[in-house]
């Protein structure tokens, strides 16, 4: 490394855990604009203003850096989209409007807020993404409408495990549809129409 | 390679591979030659940008993968940019014309036979969004403020020109309750959500009973949806 007496020192006054969330802080930004595999850790060491033999002394790999900085965030948020997918469902399927448009609200206010964390983890690089997925997301999912494919859907057959499975992906993508767009668009639905369109949908439908 | 001689076959056998309401099967003029190359082209690059992503991806794999030289992939497309590009539209593009296919057929049904109708709908959307979902991906993951751009210049015009579709063939009542614009925003998430699963886990999808389940949760909420399909069925 090259000595710069004055700015390293400046440098090791600063704690280490500040130093850690500095360049934490930088990888989520990075990661959130260029995706796993579209993110080199020289980039985060350059925008976390540390050199590179600095970030591997907290970090052994990008993988590690990853794991930190979005993949942590994410282990909560994926059981509250769970949690409140099954809230939305149980509501809808009781007929209860108030208390559907209440926890579809809930739910969108993750899935919009989460949606660049969960872009860079699940959609921004297939290899990442499949092992992300079949790890963190699948299993539970699969759980989740094995367990529900009853109160969803009677009968237990292949048919009522799948059809839950379609209910869940149709709750989770209403809500990307309108993240995706309020993220990517120029013209937003507002979190309140998106909601309230979504509610609509799912405890009474639109008509044929 | 077997695999892109099998492709060259593909390309002088097949006048319409999947893409609806093109193709005639005449015999093969010069238009028809350069329809089915890019056709080709492109199909090549969705699998070769699926599988690598954006920065591994080279066009002389692609054009491998095609069947055909480098040189002649940059006649069709000047750039790794605009093959992309047509990789990803195509397919959109195409959802357009499937969805344009099926509109006259709501006008002469009733009512309670519009369901198969959607049921086609729906089975269309996922077929499409399968196809366009990893390279959709990488358009707005990889770069999000390209991304943006992407979205907002490429994306939202299919968008406009498939809530069209919606426009005339909706009932009034469903109009007032989700317009149009907001109705596909909503489809698409639905079936982006199924395709990224599918592409993420390589779980196989009933896409008759996926579409099923859409149409009525669409149309009666989860109640109807949730109703067991064996019972209903004819």
């Amino acid at each position: 490394m090259v000595n710069d007496t004055g700015r390293t020192s400046a440098r090791r006054r600063m704690p280490a855990a500040e130093r850690k969330a500095q360049i934490v802080n930088a990888a989520r930004d990075m990661f959130v604009r260029y995706g796993y595999s579209g993110t080199r850790t020289r980039h985060i060491a350059e925008a976390a203003g540390v050199t590179e033999a600095v970030l591997y002394q907290h970090f052994p790999s990008k993988e590690a850096l990853f794991e930190e900085a979005i993949v942590t965030v994410l282990t909560k948020t994926r059981s509250d989209i769970l949690m409140h997918t099954r809230a939305v469902a149980e509501a809808a399927l009781r007929g209860d409007a108030e208390e559907t448009a209440e926890a579809e609200g809930e739910l969108y206010a993750i899935i919009d807020s989460y949606l660049p964390e969960l872009g860079a983890a699940l959609y921004s690089d297939p290899g990442y993404g499949k092992t992300f997925y079949t790890q963190y997301f699948l299993p539970r999912m699969q759980r989740m409408a094995q367990s529900h494919s009853d109160s969803f859907v009677p009968g237990e057959d292949h048919d009522a495990t799948e059809i839950s499975r379609y209910v869940i992906s149709a709750i989770y993508g209403m809500n990307l549809g309108y993240a995706l767009h309020a993220h990517f668009g120029k013209d937003a639905v507002s979190s309140e129409k998106a909601v309230h369109e979504i509610s609509t949908i799912l405890s009474s439908g639109i008509g044929g | 390679m077997p695999e892109s001689s099998a492709k060259q076959v593909a390309a002088s056998s097949a006048s319409s591979n999947g893409s609806a309401g093109s193709g005639d099967g005449e015999s093969s003029s010069a238009t028809d030659v350069t329809a089915q190359r890019r056709h080709l082209l492109c199909e090549a690059a969705r699998s070769v940008f699926t599988e690598k992503g954006w920065a591994r991806a080279r066009t002389r794999d692609i054009a491998q993968e095609a069947g055909v030289t480098e040189t002649v992939l940059y006649r069709y497309f000047p750039s790794k940019d605009a093959l992309f590009e047509a990789a990803i539209l195509e397919p959109l593009e195409g959802l357009v014309a499937d969805l344009t296919e099926l509109e006259p057929s709501y006008e002469t049904v009733t009512l309670r036979d519009r369901a198969p109708i959607s049921d086609k709908v729906n089975a269309a959307m996922h077929l499409r969004l399968v196809e366009i979902a990893p390279l959709l991906c990488i358009a707005l993951f990889s770069d999000s403020e390209k991304g943006k751009l992407f979205y907002q210049d490429r994306v939202v015009p299919s968008l406009q020109a498939a809530s069209a579709f919606f426009s005339t063939t909706l009932r009034p009542k469903a109009r007032e309750a989700v317009p149009p614009e907001d109705l596909i925003i909503i489809l698409l998430g639905m079936h982006f959500a199924v395709a990224t699963q599918q592409m993420l886990s390589d779980e196989p999808v009933d896409i008759a009973l996926l579409a099923r389940t859409f149409t009525e949760i669409m149309a009666f909420g989860l109640t109807r949806a949730a109703a067991p399909k064996t019972a209903t069925k004819k």
